[in-house]
This record gives C-alpha cells, sequence and structure tokens, in this order.
C-alpha cells in the first residue's frame, strides 16, 4: 500500500478505536449505579462490547502498521497522552444523568450503525471484515437504546424534559463524528473509506425519525456545522485517561 | 420514591432448538418488549441460548403436587367461559426448573390444569406452571444472530476463559494422574 494511504489509514482505524474505548470506559461508570438491576448488567455488557470492539480497531491498525497485535493494543490505551487520540468530544463528556447517557449512546450508537454499514464493503479487506463482524452485535445496541429513548421521551413530564435538555446539549457534540479526518478525502477516493457527507445525511434522517417517535426535538442548527476536528481534544478526555492509565503509570512492569 | 422496578417477569430460555424452554428466573421492566431485552442480557451471558420467552409473573397460574392432592385448583371453571389456550410448564425434580411440556385449552386455568395433569403430569410431576399463550412475549424466530449471535464469540464470559480455574483444573488433572499412576 502507498505510504501515504497506510499512515491515512492507521489515523483513521485509530479514531474508530478510540471512540469506542472511550465511550466504553464512559459508560462502564454506571457498572453498579444504573437505575435498575437489569439496566445494570446491560448498560455495562454495553459498555464492554464497545471496548472490545476498540480491541478489533487496534487490531486491525497493528496488522497495518506491522506491530504485534497481541500488545500494540495495550500501549495504544495505556501509554499515549491526550493530545495522541483521535476520539470525538462526545465520547469523553462526563456521564451525567440517565437520559443523557441514554442520548448519547443513542446518537453515538445510529452513526456506528450507519459507518458499520458501509465500512464493511471497504476495499482494505481487514478493515471491512472488523467491520461486518461488530455490525450484528450493534443491532441490537441500537434496538436497546432506542427502546430506552422511546420509554423516556414518551414517559413522564421529568423523564422527557430531561431527555430534551440532554439532547439539545449532545446535538452539536454528536455532529463532531462528521468532521473528517486530514487524509479523509484521499482514503475515500481509494475506496477504502465512505463518504462522510453521506453517512451524516443517512443519519440524521435516522436520528430524527426516531427522536419524532419519542416526542423528541433534535435541536435546529447550521447544516454544514460539524464541530471542531477530532486532534481537538476537549477538557475531559485528560481526567478520563489519568484514571484509565494510573495502574499502568504507577506500576510499568507489572504483569497479570 | 417513586416505584422504578416495573412489573416482574417470568423469564424462559432455551438451550438448544431440541431442547425445552426452562424457567431462568425473573426480571423486572415496564412491559414486555423491555422484559425480553433484559432477559437476553441477564439470563444470555453465556453462548447456549436459541430461544427466550417473558410473561407477567401475575399471570402464572401455578399448583404444587400437595396442593392438587389437598384438592386445590381441581374444581371445574366456571361454565359460560371462553377457551383459552394456556402453556404447560412442569418441574419434575427438585433441584430442578419448570420446562415447557406443551399446551391444553380450559375454560379457566382450573380447568386446564386438570387436562394438563392427565397430558403432562407423569410419575415425577412436582408443579405446574400454566401461562395463557397471549401473555408469552417470544423472541422472533430468524432473528437468533441478532439476539444471541454475539454472546457466542465471547469466550471471556466462560468460566475456563480465566487462568486462576484453568489452572486450578490443570492442577486438579495433574494430581489425579499421578493417583492414578501410583
Amino acid at each position: 500500500m502507498d505510504p501515504e494511504l497506510r499512515a491515512g489509514l492507521a489515523a483513521y482505524l485509530t479514531a474508530l478505536g478510540d471512540d469506542e474505548l472511550i465511550l466504553g470506559h464512559r459508560d462502564s461508570e454506571w457498572c453498579g449505579h444504573a437505575p435498575i438491576l437489569e439496566e445494570d448488567i446491560a448498560f455495562a455488557n454495553l459498555a464492554l462490547d464497545e471496548i472490545g470492539h476498540a480491541l478489533l480497531w487496534y487490531g486491525t491498525l497493528a496488522d497495518l502498521v506491522g506491530q504485534d497485535p497481541d500488545t500494540y493494543p495495550d500501549r495504544l490505551v495505556f501509554l499515549r497522552a491526550p493530545a495522541e487520540f483521535r476520539s470525538v468530544q462526545l465520547v469523553a463528556l462526563p456521564v451525567g444523568d440517565w437520559a443523557f447517557t441514554v442520548v448519547r449512546r443513542f446518537l453515538f450508537d445510529e452513526a456506528e450503525g450507519v459507518w458499520l454499514e458501509l465500512l464493511s464493503e471497504s476495499g482494505y479487506a481487514p478493515l471491512a471484515q472488523v467491520a461486518a463482524k461488530i455490525k450484528t452485535e450493534e443491532i441490537y445496541h441500537r434496538r436497546h437504546m432506542r427502546a430506552w429513548v422511546q420509554r423516556l421521551g414518551l414517559g413522564t413530564e421529568e423523564s422527557k424534559s430531561r431527555m430534551q435538555a440532554a439532547l439539545d446539549e449532545l446535538w452539536p457534540y454528536a455532529l463532531q463524528i462528521f468532521a473528517p479526518l486530514p487524509d479523509e478525502a484521499r482514503l475515500a477516493a481509494a475506496g477504502l473509506v465512505p463518504e462522510r457527507t453521506q453517512m451524516r445525511s443517512v443519519w440524521e434522517q435516522r436520528v430524527r425519525a426516531q427522536l419524532r417517535e419519542a416526542g423528541l426535538l433534535p435541536a435546529s442548527h447550521e447544516a454544514e456545522a460539524v464541530g471542531p476536528a477530532r486532534s481537538e481534544q476537549g477538557q475531559h478526555l485528560p481526567g478520563l485517561l489519568a484514571e484509565l492509565q494510573s495502574v499502568v503509570r504507577q506500576h510499568p512492569d507489572a504483569r497479570w | 420514591m417513586k416505584d422504578t422496578e416495573g412489573r416482574r417477569y417470568v423469564v424462559f430460555h432455551q438451550e438448544a432448538a431440541d431442547k425445552p424452554h426452562r424457567h431462568a428466573g425473573s426480571v423486572h421492566a415496564p412491559d414486555a418488549a423491555m422484559a425480553l431485552m433484559h432477559a437476553r442480557d441477564v439470563f444470555v451471558r453465556r453462548p447456549e441460548c436459541v430461544g427466550l420467552w417473558v410473561a407477567p409473573a401475575d399471570q402464572v397460574y401455578s399448583r404444587t403436587l400437595e396442593e392438587l392432592k389437598q384438592g386445590a385448583g381441581r374444581q371445574a371453571g366456571i361454565g359460560e367461559q371462553e377457551l383459552v389456550e394456556y402453556v404447560v410448564f412442569v418441574k419434575s425434580h427438585h433441584k430442578g426448573s419448570f420446562e415447557h411440556a406443551g399446551s391444553v385449552s380450559g375454560t379457566g386455568p382450573a380447568a386446564a390444569l386438570s387436562k394438563a395433569v392427565e397430558s403432562y403430569g407423569g410419575p415425577l410431576a412436582l408443579a405446574w406452571w400454566l401461562l395463557p399463550v397471549e401473555a408469552i412475549h417470544r423472541s422472533k424466530a430468524g432473528e437468533e444472530e441478532v439476539w444471541f449471535g454475539p454472546a457466542r464469540s465471547k469466550d471471556f464470559r466462560r468460566s475456563t476463559f480465566f487462568h486462576t480455574l484453568s489452572r486450578k483444573l490443570a492442577l486438579r488433572g495433574a494430581t489425579l494422574e499421578e493417583d492414578s499412576g501410583s
């Protein structure tokens, strides 16, 4: 593969893995605290699934750049500085209340659903294979989150107003998902990744339809606004990583 | 404080296409669709599952062998009632679970139970559950991959995945070999 394409693809896989890792880690904070026991188990599993997906993307990345897929993911997760991550700010935001958590997860999972469909047709076979594998699991994730969006949106006055407030706050953050990476146009031209603009319109159509059904309204917005580049990490990622990486940093030679 | 627990649903879990649905436990949920999702998340942690049923726990008509001997539930249904189809579950071992046995129709659960005892009783039957067929919400046939497929690829959900257990088993195996060799 052309070295520039390879570098671009590596950055793309990093972004895919980082979104899943950070969202999975953030959502795992609900373990033991979710509103009901059944959801506690379900949501911890959903969080774990995301971390599993991150591992798949990092493994694909390791193969692409000639690193050991068994050890490279750990290095990516535990030894990178916040500025080296390429996750969107959406996934690093503090957990907030349950409505905030549900809306964030819903907006993200719907976007992930769109890109997995397109990525499973990527011209880079290893990427297409991982996307196809994750796709099935994500169907259930979307059902789970849609079910919560509906029940809270159509629930009580309080659940509805909390959902709407979360949506108003999160909508601009969600749009950052559609901010292209620096080399993305070249990757798309080579048939390795889908066009992001195409993803955005499909996502928005689906999300708006779901929200309408739940009696919720997405905030109005400038059609072209997509949020900052992924290199611009917000204020919340460093704290999250400090916790995630604390044991490895204190005991770099530990084995378990 | 508001009650956020919801209604209780009993969960039946099918491990393989040729095995009966078996009572697995219960979940609380605001409605049947959510109960089915919770059932999947709580009880399909391990890969062996091809089907799930949930039903409101307050719809279960339950009788034990002792209760039947004392005459409870033997009375026929009061006339003029509509014929209802009931799904029958039987418990046959003290440590076992209720297992799906078949279905019967009756003008009420008591009448249906009399038929169920005749059809599915057997010498080992200890207790019966009857559920109106309408009360059961089922995972859809053809959707097994979406509902249960992902669990199959998660080796970490098997106890043997964890080093401590596999090491313990290995040690025990080594001890047994030494024993048999001596």
